[in-house]
């Protein structure tokens, strides 16, 4: 068990590294760089000249990739080369909105889309069940905008009760944390339905009836339980799905979330910022993955002698 | 029964779905609320859709008195990276640093320079010293004096090794900043300048507290302190940015009627990226003011009667650029019959719904040197007369209608722009234009670092292009020989207009400016490296309870009259 973690955690920070490392290439071989956005037309030659060498651009990449390794290892991240600022608080309070706004909306999708899978497994071939098919085919076929805009046109402008844009309060996360939830609460109700399905069909499933069990305890205890399963390695992979959706939302409801600080970075050619943000997106996700891995082995005592 | 219910369910999804490809969709790019193509950020050229430029002082009328009081919400679509005047130019910066810090000059709507924390200035006979008399009883927000001390600072600070001040390029004429007494700043110039002065208009060129900035170091641009107007109160990274009155201002330019404090309590920048979140955000009453340049959205606001649209135009051009190095646009003849086979009016009916003026001169009409009696210059649009100078130029018509270019290849064009609305839109409208007359056009639209680049490098034929530019030296940037490489991007070169643009430069008096421009762009128009396009323009959007507001020049709302109607 602790082998198979540690040799988990070691792969996760090989992933990290590599991350960093093609986060880095690309934006080095995008076109453009930090002293062409600091100066736009009007810089003279010299300035330019001053500029990068003052932000260690004329340095070879290598050095410059380890430069930056060493210090993140350090836990420094640097400066923004655009806005002078320390990455770390840049994109600190900025990431914390991120996980707010896709962890509420992954509970959301979690809470909707277990108990309709569960509503509508229950009720298989019924019109519930109908019901919920049709439902989460439509959240599964409009994009993120879509649903934000249909979100805001009823509660904003025509019911206001919310408020459309801006962060800080539960209120105002409501409408951004339910249009990125709908997708994924889709997703799941339907893997829950399937899986609900398949294991009521299981001879398992006939053979504690048998035993006398009630339905509601047969459900709850056997095929709830297996269903689960194959919900919870779905969640891991939505788990970045979400975290990269957020930056739609984000930029829609003006959500001050890391995507898009990231977003902005990318095309200002600022460097330190996006493979800070990179970084810290591939820990979370890592981390993540890694915490599905555990609630899955101890759900599941077959993955535990897995070895 | 089942299976009624089966059907019917089917057609509720399919119309769902419908309804799902139906609904309005927004791109979620965070350029799309600018209609800027790849534009160049420049010392006061900056993205569109916050900075616009307001053709004329229009007079808000109320039926009551003025009120103290109240907060004014107004629409960002970019967060500033910070609010120091000497850091990197933005469109976000170019809003509210005004708010924040006074320059020493101001320029009013009709581009004429007026005192503001200078009560007058002279420059010396040989154009080589500029002496300013500073007003005095000025103070900063944190009770410094605004002194001549602290404006040598100010310019010292941009001018610095390693700065990244847009003002370093326009104070590289100067040699020297003295301060003789606590009210005179005296610049040494190493040539005549006819620049400086406007630069020193810009937001960039605000006067800063040295006190603040020796204490706050690199994080000044979080904790700015000038003498503005308004003064900054809290800044929520990603969200908002929240300025409040300063009691003590008594120094405002001389087009307000309130020179004082102003009437409002604060003045709040919310950041919302998307122009339709932005309507959105109007429509539920969480932002008062906003800029528009999509002309889809407009639609939607003027039944609106909470709000008044004001139309703005910029100083800024939209333009077809030729590589004029390369065949086949080494060829005046050829860069002719392109111009004359391009309907402009068609262009701005078409990809614009008929937003924005056409033009005839490289010089934006908005910006001062803009000779008007140049018009009958213009190569007028005629496809026939176009045919004919091709074929002048040694190029020969197929049966097909297509052409043969003078080395006998087939003739077609590639067409290098920017993603950003709504350059693809008036890239798609050339090329038809001159599909009509058999000339095939390949559209490269990439985003908008690639097409500088490939622009820069001149690995292009045809670019849509755009400036946005506050004087009349930006024909000196963008087509002097000398910036071949760096910003002349269609590789002119003419050694007579390179005479006159840099005696243009050098020029102090204002009538003998305009006449070496008018010479400058008269070459132009003949010439033709360019064919100008249209110069755009933006809409902005205040609620009706908001009185006098005072429109400045780039896009500048001056809110020291400004009140809102309880």
């Amino acid at each position: 068990m602790i082998g198979a973690v540690a040799r988990r955690v070691f792969s996760g920070l090989a992933a990290i590294v590599l991350a960093s490392l093609l986060a880095f290439v690309i934006l080095e071989a995008a076109p453009g760089d930090a002293v062409s956005t600091l100066l736009g037309d009007s810089g003279t030659g010299a300035q330019e000249m001053a500029l990068r060498q003052q932000l260690g651009l004329d340095r070879p990449l290598a050095l410059r990739y380890l430069d930056f390794f060493q210090h993140a290892l350090r836990g420094d991240l640097g400066r923004s080369v655009i806005s002078g600022r320390p990455v770390a608080a840049l994109i600190g309070q900025r990431f914390a909105n991120t996980l707010l706004l896709a962890g509420f909306a992954l509970l959301l999708a979690l809470a909707l889309g277990l108990s309709l899978g569960l509503w509508a497994a229950a009720r298989h071939n019924r019109p519930a069940d109908l019901l919920v098919l049709a439902g989460t085919a439509v959240c599964l076929s409009i994009p993120a905008f879509g649903a934000a805009i249909l979100l805001t046109q009823l509660f904003s402008v025509r019911l206001g009760w919310l408020p459309a844009v801006g962060g800080g309060s539960l209120r105002h996360l409501l409408l951004p944390g339910l249009s990125l939830a709908l997708p994924t609460a889709a997703v799941i109700a339907r893997m829950a339905r399937a899986a609900m399905l398949e294991a009521a069909r299981q001879p398992y499933a006939t053979a504690v009836r048998a035993k006398g069990l009630t339905m509601p305890q047969v459900w709850r205890k056997h095929i709830f339980r297996n269903a689960l399963l194959p919900v919870l390695a779905l969640v891991g992979v939505q788990t970045g799905h979400l975290l990269g959706g957020a930056f739609i939302v984000e930029t829609l409801f003006a959500w001050p979330g890391l995507g898009r600080l990231t977003v902005q970075a990318i095309f200002d050619n600022d460097t330190p910022v996006v493979l800070g943000s990179v970084l810290l997106s591939a820990v979370v996700f890592q981390l993540t993955s890694l915490l599905v891995d555990l609630c899955q082995s101890a759900l599941d005592p077959r993955l535990r002698v897995e070895e | 029964m089942k299976k009624h219910m089966q059907t019917l369910l089917a057609l509720l999804v399919t119309l769902a779905l419908l309804l799902a490809a139906c609904a309005p969709a927004p791109t979620a790019a965070p350029q799309t609320s600018t209609s800027t193509p790849a534009m160049q950020s420049t010392v006061v050229g900056e993205e569109s859709v916050d900075t616009p430029e307001i053709s004329a002082v229009v007079p808000e009328t109320a039926d009551t008195a003025p009120q103290t009081g109240g907060s004014l919400a107004r629409a960002l679509t970019t967060e500033p990276p910070s609010l120091d005047p000497a850091g990197v130019a933005g469109s976000g910066q170019n809003v509210i640093l005004p708010y924040l810090f006074d320059t020493l000059v101001y320029s009013d709507i009709d581009n004429t320079i007026k005192p503001y924390l200078a009560q007058s200035w002279e420059f010396s006979d040989d154009g080589l010293t500029l002496a300013m008399k500073l007003r005095p009883g000025v103070t900063f927000h944190d009770g410094t004096p605004l002194d001549a001390e602290a404006v040598v600072f100010t310019f010292e600070r941009a001018r610095a090794e390693g700065s990244q001040s847009p003002m370093a390029s326009a104070l590289s004429v100067v040699d020297a900043i003295e301060a003789p007494s606590a009210d005179e700043v005296v610049f040494r110039l190493s040539q005549p300048s006819s620049t400086l002065l406007s630069s020193l208009t810009t937001a960039y060129a605000g006067i800063v507290s040295p006190t603040a900035v020796t204490a706050a170091g690199a994080d000044f641009g979080m904790n700015p302190v000038g003498s503005g107007p308004f003064q900054l109160e809290s800044w929520q990274p990603g969200q908002s940015i929240t300025l409040v009155r300063n009691e003590n201002y008594a120094w405002g330019p001389d087009v307000l009627q309130n020179p004082a404090a102003p009437r409002l309590d604060s003045l709040v920048f919310k950041i919302i990226p998307d122009a339709a979140m932005q309507l959105t955000a109007f429509q539920t009453g969480e932002i008062d003011v906003m800029y528009l340049n999509q002309m889809r959205l407009l639609a939607q606001i003027q039944q609106d009667p909470n709000a008044h649209v004001e139309e703005t135009t910029l100083k800024g051009l939209v333009y077809l650029g030729y590589n004029n190095a390369a065949a086949p646009f080494t060829d005046p003849l050829v860069r002719r019959a392109i111009a004359q086979a391009i309907d402009k009016e068609e262009v701005l009916a078409l990809a614009l719904g008929g937003v924005g003026e056409t033009a005839f001169s490289p010089l934006a009409s908005t910006i001062a040197g803009f000779d008007p009696s140049l018009k009958d210059l213009e190569p007028p649009y005629d496809p026939a007369q176009a045919q004919a100078l091709l074929e002048e130029a040694g190029f020969t018509r197929q049966d097909d209608g297509s052409w043969l270019d003078a080395e006998g290849q087939p003739f077609t064009l590639r067409l290098l722009t920017s993603t950003r609305p709504p350059n693809e839109n008036v890239a798609a409208v050339i090329q038809e234009q001159l599909a009509r007359i058999g000339i095939p056009v390949e559209i490269q639209a990439l985003d908008s670092n690639a097409a500088t680049e490939a622009a820069t490098a001149g690995e292009y034929q045809m670019m849509l292009w755009r400036y946005d530019w506050n004087d009349a030296d930006v024909l000196n940037t963008y087509l002097s020989s000398s910036r071949m490489g760096r910003t002349n991007r269609s590789f002119y070169s003419n050694p007579d207009l390179d005479e006159l643009l840099a005696q243009a430069a050098a020029e102090q008096d204002p009538a003998a400016r305009a006449e070496l421009y008018s010479q400058a762009q008269a070459i132009l128009i003949a010439d033709q490296p360019w064919v100008p396009l249209y110069t755009p323009k933006d809409y902005i959007i205040t609620r009706a309870t908001v009185h006098d507001i005072v429109y400045g020049v780039m896009g500048r709302l001056l809110l020291n009259d400004a009140w809102i109607e309880k």
